[in-house]
């Protein structure tokens, strides 16, 4: 008999869920620590499990988190209010993990502590498929943010968490056709930005 | 460049991106022409830079963990089939075209395994999900599963039988198929759907790119991913997620958007927006979630160009209909559908009017089995918690008058669920919610009577609700789930209630009878397990407590005592007491029909009456008198069943006369007769194993029919022919002897699957190995004195063809 995954409904979620869709914009900040959390857990879960093979997709660690914090009685956009929520820590994980490699690399002496630091560094090795350029897509993605943060969502959105045009728009308040005008536009001024700073490197 | 700045940039950025390439310099140019000289040279650097970068078009437009797994080739193997190639690929699992090679043949399956990376407990659970629910369904419309397991690495894989078609879609398109066409592939897509609603299962994501069409025309439907079981108790996990994400907006209805409670009529919705995308050619709604109030589709007839009009306005109806955001104001079952669509090829009226949209909950019970499984499972759901609330509120609440008011608004509840839901659900099938049903309904009786001593009419719901589980979990003789000792433990609960309530209400008719009711259960099951002298005791008590009958229940429950006894003495071996109980028991059967107020069911029970004399007459030899009597029951029979071909109880009747009449046949030499009643009851009752797989008792009749029927095969001379149904016989009643280890009975049965098969193999080495098993098994039966005089006779006949 396979156990029942969606049994650890976690109120507190649900319930900040349900007041930052009715505009308590609070509770949205409220609910990163636990998110966050609980995707690290996750994820060094199944790293312990040491399978082989494993690449883990971040829409299934995105989706098992959000079935062991979410009470399933909330409607389809709270489900997409989570997913906006986790794709911010989507970017963070894979970028300051990018960040920690290229130290790591260049012999700056900072390398992961605690055994489970370690766990969950392997894990975005695992996970991720690292590439080098999310450093730099970090570092464009925080000019973009200076420059406009809500088209740096819809970036985080649609790259990190794997959200659909629809999707974005249902978080963020704006229609499929801004989404689509904003991603467009983001996507040339990254690209732009990361462009330059590979040829400065150069 | 600040963000005011940037805002302005972004926006001409856009509008030049809209653009062909070779116009975009241009625009730049102009946009920039009416600026001051500084601003202008900075927009234009910006805007110029900007678009060059767009030059790489893969740039971040895969999710950053997605693009490994795009490109990875296909396994070679998985489990036993080698891989062909990828046909589809989804965010969760990946379907390939292979082959199995078993040595001798070659077949073409499709292999659907759950993608790299999506293995987490969720996904797998969910996953294997599909494949519980998918081996539950047979139906030619449905793809066919075929195998499962788990690939090296630990993920898991389904393979179903190879459609080669194309979509639903694509395929009306092609072959320019007409509206008559489309309404026929969408009758046969419901009927499907019906049948998974049937086995309680729903299917949450039909939609045109879920049904392939066959090279035949022939459609099926696909993908029970997002499915679900909605009753617990039938061997999987109970997965009640709202697999949100996976919904797809174009066709989901109003429920799952929402996030509400998902039933049947949740199919029905998605089959009416199938039905207008095959009509209207695109889907009713569009790709993002709004919510279903805003959301509205125009009816087909209007969504289409005027010349392309060519159905009738009943078709914005029907399809109107089976859309309707409110659940209960659709279709009451997608058969429903299906008949609707039916009637309007066949140019007759319809049954959806546009204004029938007033639903009364009242109405319910009238409603399609699926349908009203599903209702009364949510209800269900809902009963133990909601009747301990109201209760406490009454507690709370001062006044003494409002408390007696919500206890009986509860006790009515509980007595709803236990009984007018239930009687309504057992004539239709469906054990699972109505074991469900009725412990829900108990427990909260059981709350109300821990509160003090019940009154009559409270001690009698709780009698009559530990009856009902009996009945749900074993009662001999009707639809049960086969565990008899945990049935009889139920019943002997009730019969302490109910001696108790005897003895402070005596004067009370209904105590009385509800007494008797339980007494003939138990002893019933007494003799299922081989104790019939207790079941003749309980039997004589039962005839004595009911007294001279006068009143239609009293005088059925005696009828019923009669029956019960008359089977206790044939157990026993006492063939002319046996003769003189059946022939009382038809005289009850008989007054019965006297009466003004007699139903069908009566007229059932009185054909079966004749039945079994006729059986013990044709035991004791009078076979001329025997044979008259089946004749009249077997004609009786088979117009009762045309009269109603969906009663079980009439169905019950026609085989239980065919397989008696076989008996007689049997025994007076005429083996080929014998071998077609046989083999016409085995049909009959095969089909209710069909419609009802967990109904133990209908599984171990038709096991039973079989056996017959193989042994009149054998007698004929078919000895093959005999064997093959023999073995296939002892094959369903071995699987039911471990159903249920405590059933004697069914262990017996075994044996004598065995004893039989070791006289069709006589003489060989199989023969030699059944007439062993057939002694390890009954010996131990015969030396405890639970073997009927039939099995001793024929392990006798065994150990003579040695």
């Amino acid at each position: 008999m396979t156990k029942d995954p969606e049994r650890s409904a976690a109120e507190p979620v649900t319930v900040l869920l349900a007041n930052w869709k009715a505009g308590d914009a609070a509770a949205r900040e409220a609910l990163l620590p636990a998110v966050y959390q609980e995707l690290r857990q996750l994820a060094a879960g199944y790293l312990r499990r040491e399978r082989s093979n494993h690449t883990l997709q971040s829409t299934a660690l995105v989706h098992e988190a959000y079935m062991r914090l979410v009470d399933q009685k909330v409607s389809w956009n709270s489900r997409s209010h989570f997913f906006g929520v986790a794709a911010q820590f989507m970017r963070r994980i894979l970028c300051d993990h990018a960040r920690a490699k290229g130290r790591a690399k260049r012999g700056s002496g900072v390398s992961p502590v605690s055994l489970d630091e370690k766990n969950w560094a392997e894990f975005h090795a695992a996970a991720s498929n690292v590439r080098e350029d999310l450093v730099a897509l970090d570092d464009a993605l925080n000019r973009l943010a200076e420059l406009d943060p809500v088209q740096c969502q819809v970036v985080e959105m649609r790259f990190f968490s794997g959200m659909t045009v629809e999707e974005t728009a249902e978080v963020l308040g704006i229609s499929p056709a801004t989404v689509k005008r904003y991603w467009v536009t983001a996507r040339a001024f990254l690209a732009r930005e990361m462009g330059a700073a590979a040829d400065r490197a150069e | 460049m600040t963000p005011r700045l940037w805002l302005e940039i972004r926006d001409l950025l856009a509008e030049a991106l809209e653009l062909p390439r070779e116009e975009r310099e241009a625009f730049v140019q102009r946009v920039c022409a009416s600026r001051p000289a500084e601003e202008a040279s900075q927009v234009r650097r910006e805007l110029l830079s900007l678009i060059a970068a767009t030059a790489d078009e893969e740039f971040l437009n895969e999710p950053v963990f997605e693009q490994a797994q795009q490109n990875e080739a296909p396994p070679l193997r998985i489990g036993p089939y080698s891989i062909d190639s990828e046909i589809g690929r989804g965010g969760m699992g990946t379907v390939y075209l292979a082959t199995r090679d078993d040595g001798a043949f070659l077949h073409s399956v499709a292999v659907k395994v759950l993608n790299r990376g999506m293995d987490t407990d969720y996904f797998v659970s969910r996953f294997r999900y599909e494949r519980q629910l998918l081996a539950y369904l047979n139906h030619p419309a449905i793809v066919r599963l075929i195998d499962g397991g788990s690939t090296d690495d630990g993920r898991p894989f389904l393979v179903t039988e190879y459609i080669e078609g194309e979509p639903l879609r694509a395929y009306c398109t092609r072959t320019q198929a007409t509206i008559d066409t489309k309404l026929r592939l969408m009758i046969e897509i419901a009927e499907a759907v019906h049948h998974a609603h049937q086995r309680l299962i729903i299917h949450c994501d039909i939609k045109p790119n879920n049904i392939l069409v066959t090279a035949e025309g022939k459609p099926k439907l696909l993908d029970f991913g997002v499915g679900r079981m909605f009753l617990p108790g039938l061997g999987v996990a109970m997965l009640t997620a709202k697999s949100q994400r996976l919904i797809t907006p174009g066709y989901a209805s109003p429920e799952q958007i929402l996030g509400e409670a998902l039933t049947t009529a949740t199919d029905v919705f998605s089959l009416g927006a199938t039905l207008y995308e095959l009509l209207v050619g695109r889907a009713p709604f569009g790709p993002s979630i709004t919510s279903p109030e805003t959301r509205t589709a125009e009816a087909p007839s209007k969504a289409l160009p005027r010349q392309q009009r060519d159905f009738r306005s009943d078709l914005d109806t029907i399809v109107g209909k089976a859309m309707r955001n409110d659940p209960a104001a659709r279709y009451e079952s997608a058969e429903q559908f299906a008949a609707d669509l039916r009637r309007y090829l066949n140019l007759e009226p319809i049954a959806a009017r546009p204004l029938t949209v007033r639903y009364q909950l009242t109405s319910f019970v009238r409603r399609n089995r699926a349908l009203t499984a599903s209702i009364v499972f949510a209800a269900a759901a809902l009963l133990a918690g909601a009747s301990a609330a109201l209760y406490e509120r009454g507690q709370a609440v001062k006044e003494r008058d409002t408390a007696q008011a919500l206890y009986e608004n509860t006790r009515d509840l509980a007595h709803a669920f236990v009984f007018e839901m239930d009687d309504r659900l057992q004539k239709e099938g469906a054990i699972g919610a109505r074991r469900l049903l009725v412990e829900r309904g108990r427990a909260a009786l059981d709350q109300l009577a821990a509160r003090g001593a019940p009154d009559a009419a409270l001690g009698r719901d709780l009698v009559a609700s530990y009856v009902k589980m009996g009945d749900v979990l074993g009662r001999v003789g009707a639809a049960n789930l086969g565990r008899l000792v945990e049935a009889r433990k139920s019943y002997e609960h009730a019969l302490e209630l109910s001696r108790d309530l005897l003895v402070r209400y005596p004067a009370d008719d209904l105590v009385r009878e509800q007494n008797a009711s339980v007494i003939l259960r138990i002893s019933g099951i007494a003799k299922a397990q081989g104790d019939a002298r207790v079941s003749l005791d309980l039997e004589t008590e039962a005839i004595r407590n009911l007294g001279d009958a006068q009143t239609l229940d009293r005088l059925r429950l005696l009828a019923d005592a009669y029956h019960e006894l008359g089977g206790t003495y044939s157990q026993l071996g006492e063939w002319g007491k046996v003769v003189e109980v059946r022939q009382k028991a038809l005289r009850v059967n008989a007054n019965i029909l006297k009466h003004r107020d007699a139903t069908y069911d009566d007229r059932l029970r009185y054909v079966l009456a004749r039945t079994r004399l006729a059986s013990v007459l044709s035991r004791q030899k009078h076979y001329a008198e025997a044979a008259v009597e089946y004749e009249a029951t077997l004609a009786e029979a088979r117009a009762m069943l045309a009269q109603n071909p969906h009663s079980n109880g009439a169905s019950d009747n026609l085989s239980n006369a065919l397989l008696f009449a076989g008996i007689s046949a049997q025994v007076q030499g005429k083996f080929d007769i014998a071998a077609q009643r046989f083999a016409e009851a085995y049909r009959i009752r095969s089909q209710r194993v069909a419609a009802e797989p967990n109904d133990w008792r209908m599984r171990s009749l038709a096991a039973t029919s079989l056996l017959r029927w193989g042994m009149a095969e054998v007698s004929a001379g078919r000895r093959a022919s005999g064997a093959a149904k023999l073995r296939a016989s002892l094959r369903e009643r071995t699987a039911l002897a471990a159903l249920d280890p405590d059933n004697t009975g069914a262990l017996a049965e075994k044996g004598e699957a065995h004893a039989e098969l070791s006289i069709a193999l006589a003489r060989s080495e199989e023969g030699q190995a059944h007439w062993k098993k057939a002694h390890e098994i009954l010996d131990p039966l015969r030396a405890a004195n639970k073997l009927n005089p039939i099995l001793l006779e024929g392990l006798a006949r065994a150990d003579r063809a040695r």
